[in-house]
């Protein structure tokens, strides 16, 4: 409308109910040439979406990825995300997830048996011989095999540690025989002290050994269901 | 399903551990258990014999660490890098006097040297023993002593075998007080004489007759009944523990235990003495 001019009330009453603001709502006057390829391409989106809304009200726990926390826990983890993964067709992420649960099943067995055999010495002495006799009754020592402190050290700075803390279970190996036993304190029979690292692997309690399998196999776990969840559907 | 499976393996392993620990406690306090116990208790009061302990005080020849005190004739026995460390001496006449052990000599002096790195070996520990006047230190004598010294009185006491000693096993027996006599108070323990106080579950008698027989005792074997017979005869001859305030470390708070046969001593042989090394 210029200024000073009169409003044109004819046209603004053929513009009236065209479809658009201007027009109102009368059909347009002019072919629309893009129709076709807009009305196709608008149902395809529709019905994209409704996919997508009837896909996302069916999904269940074991269809969705574990979080962090959940990624973490041996076995579990490993196998929730190689469900995950199945049922999106992803086929290598869930061989590699099912391989990871395996895995962790193997130190899993040593802690179990530990668990298994009785867990710590709660009653009596916590001398070392009362423990080590108590262990034997437990069958956790067998008759004539040399148990190993194989975290905290009995002599050293363990002797600030107490005897109920450092005589138990958890901190002692079984030594297969007393040369291995032997030849982690020092020369033994002619052989060679083990190297540092051996030392530590052959001295340590299962739970421990089990501990550095779980702890980057929960890690890559983690890893890889935190970037599943990040991925569009 | 795959979860379900671990589960229940899971389940299942822990539920058979437990059956196994409560059906093995029950199993150990039957009638033939209680029985074996008693009789295993008895045998271990009959073969009480005396110890001494040495403990920190007086002024006397014994001693433990710092410099041997040998007579001007004798060296101290070597090793591949010079002399070995020098453990313990001891006066027998005062040992016999204090209420030692009947079969060692009443006269002499013993002196003790261990080798590290001979863990393993019989000869872990060697003795020498004299009946010349200690006339001052050794001209070989020249390194700085590894461990600090300290004059040690004789203290005597009963000691009984362990069970470990008579090659029980203490997973036939019913539950039974530790100790009978002499019991560890936690402190590092050197005596002569007496029974050994074993780290680990070894019958050192048996295993000192099969070194002294030139045999593997980390083996297997099928003892004869005279191989049987010939383990009473071994002795605890000292016992020397880690002591950290002589600055002796023997593995993480390990110990020496040095036999003799009971006819050598009291002929006074101890070229042939048995030395084995324990630790934890």
């Amino acid at each position: 409308m210029l200024f000073g001019a009169e409003p044109n009330a004819s046209k603004d009453s053929e513009l009236a109910g065209t479809g658009s603001y201007a027009r109102g709502d009368d059909p347009r006057s002019v072919p629309d040439s893009d129709k076709i390829e807009y009305d196709r391409m608008a149902a395809g989106q529709r019905s994209r979406n409704d996919a997508q809304e009837h896909q996302a009200s069916r999904t269940g726990y074991w269809q969705q990825h574990p979080g962090l926390g959940e990624s973490l826990v041996p076995v579990w983890g490993s196998a929730r995300e190689a469900i995950a993964d199945a049922y999106e067709g992803d086929v290598v992420g869930a061989v590699a997830n099912a391989a990871l649960a395996a895995t962790d099943l193997v130190p899993g067995a040593f802690a179990v048996k530990g668990l298994a055999k009785g867990g710590a010495k709660l009653a009596g002495s916590h001398s070392w011989k009362a423990t080590r006799r108590w262990m034997g009754e437990q069958g956790m020592l067998s008759k004539g095999q040399h148990g190993h402190h194989g975290i905290v050290p009995r002599g050293g700075w363990g002797k600030h540690i107490p005897d109920a803390v450092k005589n138990q279970p958890w901190n002692i190996t079984a030594m297969p025989n007393a040369v291995t036993h032997g030849r982690i304190h020092g020369p033994y029979k002619g052989q060679p002290q083990y190297g540092q690292v051996e030392r530590y692997w052959r001295g340590a309690p299962d739970w421990a050994k089990a501990a550095h399998v779980w702890g980057p196999s929960g890690a890559a776990t983690a890893v890889d269901a935190r970037q599943e969840r990040k991925k569009p559907r | 399903m795959l979860v379900g499976l671990l589960g229940g393996m899971v389940v299942v392993a822990t539920a058979v551990g437990l059956w196994r620990i409560v059906r093995r406690s029950h199993d150990r306090s039957t009638v033939a258990s209680i029985a074996l116990t008693a009789q295993v208790q008895r045998r271990r009061k009959r073969l009480a014999e005396p110890v001494l302990r040495l403990v920190p005080g007086g002024d006397q020849f014994t001693k433990l660490g710092g410099v041997p005190d040998l007579p001007p004739d004798t060296s101290p026995p070597m090793g591949a890098t010079g002399p070995l460390a020098f453990l313990a001496q001891v006066d027998l006449a005062s040992a016999r006097a204090a209420g030692g052990p009947e079969w060692l000599p009443s006269e002499g002096r013993i002196y003790f040297f261990y080798a590290p790195f001979r863990h393993g070996f019989a000869d872990v520990v060697q003795v020498v023993y004299s009946l010349g006047d200690s006339g001052g230190i050794a001209p070989a004598s020249t390194l700085a002593p590894p461990y600090r010294e300290r004059r040690a009185d004789l203290s005597p006491a009963m000691s009984c075998p362990s069970f470990e000693w008579l090659g029980v096993d203490v997973a036939d027996l019913a539950r039974v007080a530790d100790e009978i006599c002499e019991d560890e108070d936690g402190r590092p323990t050197h005596k002569i004489g007496g029974y050994p106080d074993e780290l680990q579950d070894e019958q050192m008698s048996l295993s000192c007759e099969l070194i002294a027989r030139g045999l593997d005792p980390d083996g297997v074997h099928e003892t004869s009944p005279a191989i049987e017979r010939a383990t009473r005869d071994w002795r605890l001859l000292l016992q020397m523990d880690s002591d950290p305030d002589l600055k002796m470390s023997f593995g993480d708070g390990g110990r020496l235990y040095i036999f003799v046969k009971r006819s050598d001593a009291r002929n006074g042989v101890f070229s042939r003495t048995v030395a084995i090394w324990q630790s934890t």
